[in-house]
């Protein structure tokens, strides 16, 4: 029983291809629950859910099939080495690289360089809240948008800086600023166009400093006066990087309490 | 989907107060609610006044929505101390108020929507038949996974919970839902303050207005999670200056 379906599909309209990472643990089910109803109200939304897992789960499997959307599930497990070897601040150990790049990849098996769709991705986390504004604000990207995210970097939100022309020249943020590009992967899409033309660019995996894993992809894509501010100039905040609290549950015990068939 | 009769009304009631993450969880609440058919929002501020983002984010909403504020008084702000209770029994006289010159037997079921929970599709399908008053299972909630009431024979006969399973109700506030109709004819059942200890918030409400062999189980007996008590990290503003610097200001 699918209980809401998005809007009917378009052929004139460019599609959004969202690049979701996602891991097991308790919350994971409400993330993608949350984050379905969201993009339920999109038109031509394409949603990639990439499982940091060894095999695609059932409880991903089946929300995605009574989701009601256009959907591909892959998954690519993260190695252990990996997971440890990033950072020794384990809050900062950047997830989803690999899951990430695999995106990426199936874009790129799956359409041609020649006839590009018309289209963008857009790497949504399972954890952040999205507006339905800011998917009409991608829609339309030529090479690479961005516009400011909410609740990053320690401020009440990050922007580019953009000048009066219309065109970014820096980044508003306290947080190492003269990064190439200072800006949260909520922060931007990329045309699927581009990515189809740089099929080199993908997410570095190692030796990347806290902060330049979005450098690491859009350096080989644009530069910064070729970036194209949406969000009204960037003076609107229309996605939050919310964090979702890790749920107590001291009173599961050692062995587990609850009935492990019962899905959450 | 067609049906017949109309679909009979759910009224989510939502105490909201404000915080930096407060647009986030009405934008993404909101998202969900606006799936649903036939669904009016009753929004109230913990506020002694209406405020400007709110006010905004409702007329933009694309929501039925019912914008109600009510300010907890101070001395109820205090850790430990059952929150939202103000704002919940707003939302129920509002209800009542409405439907002051019309029958009892309205069709309809409201429930208690905090804006940090998660709330599936399913849900609303399922508490939509509520006679009187409906039960389900909740996710995240009790320090376990799930918290849930324990059904043999279509009956409500316990509790499966990390709390105190002796309260008369052992249920979280996610995990109901009560017919306007049961709301109206029980005009004098709210939220208790004066000796309500902490935790008994929803068993003083609902034993005003039911009892457990009344209670209807749903979601599959209460063996599947349609909704989780999900929880915002606190936001880090560590950066932010004492003194606003940027040229311009921006609502968050």
């Amino acid at each position: 029983y699918v209980y809401s379906r998005p809007p009917p599909w378009s052929d004139t309209l460019p599609t959004i291809f969202v690049i979701t990472p996602t891991y097991t643990r308790p919350v994971q089910k409400a993330e993608l629950t949350r984050l379905a109803n969201t993009f339920l109200h999109v038109q031509n939304l394409h949603w990639v859910v990439v499982e940091d897992s060894p095999r695609r789960t059932n409880l991903v499997s089946n929300l995605l099939e009574k989701a009601g959307l256009n959907f591909t599930h892959l998954n690519v497990e993260t190695p252990k080495s990996l997971k440890l070897g990033l950072s020794w601040i384990p809050s900062h150990t950047p997830r989803g690289t690999l899951q990430r790049n695999l995106g990426l990849h199936w874009l790129r098996d799956s359409f041609s360089n020649t006839s590009p769709p018309e289209g963008v991705v857009y790497f949504a986390d399972d954890d952040n809240t999205y507006s339905l504004e800011l998917f009409e604000e991608m829609r339309y990207t030529r090479r690479v948008s961005v516009w400011p995210v909410a609740f990053v970097g320690g401020l009440r939100y990050e922007s580019p800086k953009v000048s009066p022309a219309g065109k970014v020249v820096g980044w508003k943020t306290v947080f190492d600023p003269n990064r190439p590009f200072a800006i949260d992967m909520a922060g931007f899409a990329i045309s699927i166009k581009l990515i189809l033309e740089k099929p080199q660019a993908s997410f570095k995996l190692e030796g990347v400093k806290g902060g330049y894993q979005e450098t690491s992809l859009l350096k080989d894509l644009v530069t910064m006066d070729g970036l194209e501010p949406k969000a009204a100039n960037c003076t609107k905040v229309l996605v939050w990087h919310t964090r979702t609290e890790r749920p107590t549950l001291v009173n599961e015990g050692k062995r587990g309490f609850t009935d492990p068939r019962v899905e959450v | 989907r067609r049906r017949e009769a109309p679909l009979p009304p759910i009224y989510a009631i939502t105490p909201t107060y404000s915080r930096p993450a407060q647009k986030a969880e009405l934008t993404r609440l909101a998202n969900t609610l606006r799936q649903v058919s036939r669904l009016h929002w009753i929004l109230v501020e913990d506020a002694a006044a209406r405020s400007e983002l709110v006010s905004r984010f409702v007329a933009r909403a694309g929501l039925s929505c019912t914008h109600l504020h009510v300010p907890t008084p101070r001395r109820y702000k205090r850790p430990g101390l059952p929150r939202a209770t103000e704002q919940r029994n707003a939302g129920l006289a509002w209800l009542r108020q409405r439907h002051r010159h019309l029958p009892p037997a309205q069709p309809g079921v409201l429930f208690f929507a905090d804006d940090d929970n998660t709330y599936s599709l399913e849900l609303f399908h399922e508490m939509r038949t509520t006679r009187k008053v409906s039960v389900w299972p909740v996710g995240l909630v009790g320090g376990r996974r799930y918290e849930r009431p324990v059904v043999e024979n279509g009956k409500v006969v316990g509790w499966y919970t990390g709390w105190r399973a002796d309260r008369p109700f052992a249920i979280d506030m996610a995990g109901f839902a009560v017919s306007l109709q049961v709301i109206l004819s029980h005009p004098k059942a709210v939220f208790k303050r004066r000796g309500s200890q902490p935790g008994m918030q929803e068993s003083d409400f609902l034993k005003q207005i039911t009892t457990v062999e009344e209670l209807e189980p749903k979601a599959n007996n209460c063996t599947k999670v349609l909704v989780w008590h999900t929880r915002t990290e606190k936001v880090n503003l560590a950066n932010e200056p004492k003194y606003r610097l940027d040229t311009v200001n921006i609502e968050v």
